[in-house]
């Protein structure tokens, strides 16, 4: 039973199908926006809808991008002997972040788990070692996947493809975050951080 | 470690209970059948373990009418440390679950086992000396990940790896592909499974030396007897004698000789979820075929005293023991000996729940001044 405008109500529904957003939170947004002047929503609307229109998928890496490749693939000062791999467009990101990382990249859309039906045909393996068979100069791939079994049998399934094709494959150590105090680490953390201890 | 105080809202029959000021000895709770004993000490176990030994999930905790649930347990180590635990559940939709620890919400539930040690004994226990390999399988689980975080991880992530492994096998099963293709695409599961059941399996193979020596002593002041029992470790089955350290070479040659009936049966048949623990009573008579009705309870209560002594040596924290409804089951002699046992120095704080005050008379007599008596009617708690 409607209590109030149709339009009101669906717009309504479609906020609470949103992650993280609850009925409340939708009916205050809803509210909200009700209020404000028809430009505002406009542009909002307009933004929702450009973000399907102009976002595309890099063909090279799998970066979301709005030109093709990605402004990441076209800038010829990084260093484009090394590709790193990760699962999503957001660890990306946060790779950059670091600026640390100076290579190129190359994004999976995920991690092996059959569970939910992913295998290596769902992710982008293929294009992952066409890019390595049509770049000669890559020297390493970096694995940089989550630390969850997922990211792992993921890990070795491309190290053991990888191999042969590229002289080095690496994958990022797991350990302590910066900054924190040893005794608020978690057990398990610590313990895998205790077992990939180094020299010095 | 010991319990101070206990707040429970909308726990099966308890709608709200409060007790303050456990005894650091004895607390015994007295009531009739079904009116919330067991409840009292399941909280327990929920606040400390994250999951009630009874099994019972969080919808069957749950009140009948209630929305949600809450624990609120105060604990103080053998040092005087306070710990405190809060478990809240709400139904949802979506069920929501949270613990946190002095004030901090955890970030995953496992976080907090192993800070509380507890060793329950229950009616239901019996099928460890008598059931299946799973129950001996899951005592071992419930020792050892109370005892390491690590452990406790690793069995975590196996579960897991299994899961995906075999919805893979029945996956290369429907489609029918070739075994080589199949063999590529499992490999690096099998990996995975193999890494951390060779890291588990190493774990258990120490546990047993280690624990024999606390079965061995337990046994015998439980029963007074000259018998002795034994354990030994049967990686995936195998009768052997493991002197080795290094299970993997093992784990590999079983995933090779197995492939084609794995895929046959879609199912993963090599792993640490494989594993057997053999009981035995005296001279290598295994306790599941040959030990008598009074060896089994024996052998039982040996078990669970020797898993407290263990998990005081492994975490250096006095456990809690709870004691559920045992009395039913054990004869007046075993049942007076285990509790002069626990009531010994070795011991510390213990609950536990029996039917009528008398029962639990003719075993033991109260140390006033130390011991608790409690009586329990329809979900309320009365002190005596």
């Amino acid at each position: 039973m409607l209590y109030t405008s149709p339009a009101l109500e669906t717009l309504i529904e479609r906020f609470s199908s949103l992650p993280t957003i609850g009925r409340k939170t939708a009916q205050r947004l809803a509210f909200f926006l009700l209020k404000q002047d028809e430009s505002e929503v406009r542009s909002l609307a307009e933004a929702i809808y450009h973000l399907k229109e102009r976002v595309k998928m890099c063909t090279v890496c799998g970066n979301l991008t709005e030109e093709d490749p990605c402004p990441v693939c076209r800038d010829t000062r990084r260093d484009q002997s090394m590709i790193c791999v990760v699962e999503e467009p957001n660890d990306m990101l946060v790779l950059e972040r670091t600026n640390e990382f100076k290579g190129l990249y190359h994004v999976l859309g995920g991690a092996l788990s059959p569970l939910d039906g992913v295998g290596p045909e769902q992710l982008k393996i293929r294009e992952l070692l066409m890019r390595l068979s049509e770049e000669k100069g890559v020297q390493e791939v970096i694995l940089a996947l989550d630390p969850n079994i997922e990211g792992e049998a993921t890990t070795l399934y491309l190290a053991k493809l990888l191999h042969p094709i590229v002289p080095k494959v690496t994958r990022i150590a797991r350990g302590i975050p910066i900054g924190s105090d040893l005794e608020f680490v978690d057990d398990a953390t610590l313990a895998k951080a205790l077992e990939g201890r180094l020299l010095v | 470690m010991r319990c101070t105080d206990i707040h429970i809202t909308s726990v099966r029959n308890h709608h709200l209970t409060e007790i303050r000021g456990f005894s650091p000895g004895f607390n015994i709770f007295i009531g009739p059948n079904g009116a919330g004993k067991t409840t009292v000490i399941e909280t327990l176990s929920v606040a400390a373990l994250t999951k009630s030994f009874t099994g019972a999930t969080d919808p069957v905790l749950l009140s009948t009418g209630a929305s949600s649930y809450n624990i609120d347990a105060r604990f103080l180590s053998d040092n005087a440390v306070p710990l405190h635990c809060r478990v809240d559940y709400a139904i949802g939709p979506p069920a929501k679950r949270s613990i946190a620890l002095n004030n901090d919400k955890l970030r995953r539930s496992g976080d907090l086992i192993g800070r509380i040690p507890i060793v329950a004994l229950t009616p239901d226990d019996k099928i460890i000396t008598s059931g299946s390999p799973e129950e001996r399988r899951r005592f071992l689980s419930m020792v050892l990940s109370q005892a390491s975080s690590l452990y406790l991880e690793d069995e975590m992530e196996l579960r897991k790896a299994l899961k995906h492994r075999n919805s893979l096998l029945q996956d290369c099963r429907q489609r029918g592909i070739s075994i080589t293709a199949a063999r590529q695409q499992l490999a690096p599961w099998t990996e995975v499974v193999i890494e951390r059941s060779a890291r588990l399996m190493t774990r258990r193979n120490i546990f047993i030396e280690e624990f024999r020596p606390f079965l061995e002593r337990c046994y015998k002041e439980v029963s007074g007897g000259s018998e002795t029992p034994s354990l030994t470790y049967c990686p995936m089955g195998f009768d052997e004698t493991v002197i080795l350290n290094d299970f993997r070479p093992m784990l590999e040659r079983e995933f090779e000789r197995r492939e084609t009936e794995e895929l046959r049966r879609a199912t993963t048949l090599a792993g640490a979820h494989r594993d057997e623990l053999l009981l035995f009573i005296d001279n290598d008579r295994e306790a599941r075929r040959f030990a008598s009705q009074g060896q089994h309870k024996t052998l039982l209560v040996a078990m669970k005293l020797a898993e407290f002594q263990y998990l005081f040596d492994a975490t250096g924290e006095t456990p809690i023991l709870l004691l559920d409804d045992v009395f039913s089951e054990l004869d007046a002699e075993r049942a007076g000996r285990l509790l002069e046992l626990i009531s010994g120095s070795a011991y510390g704080q213990t609950f536990i729940t029996s039917t009528t005050r008398e029962t639990f008379a003719t075993f033991f007599t109260l140390r006033s001044g130390e011991d608790k008596m409690y009586r329990v009617q329809n979900g309320s708690i009365y002190e005596k």
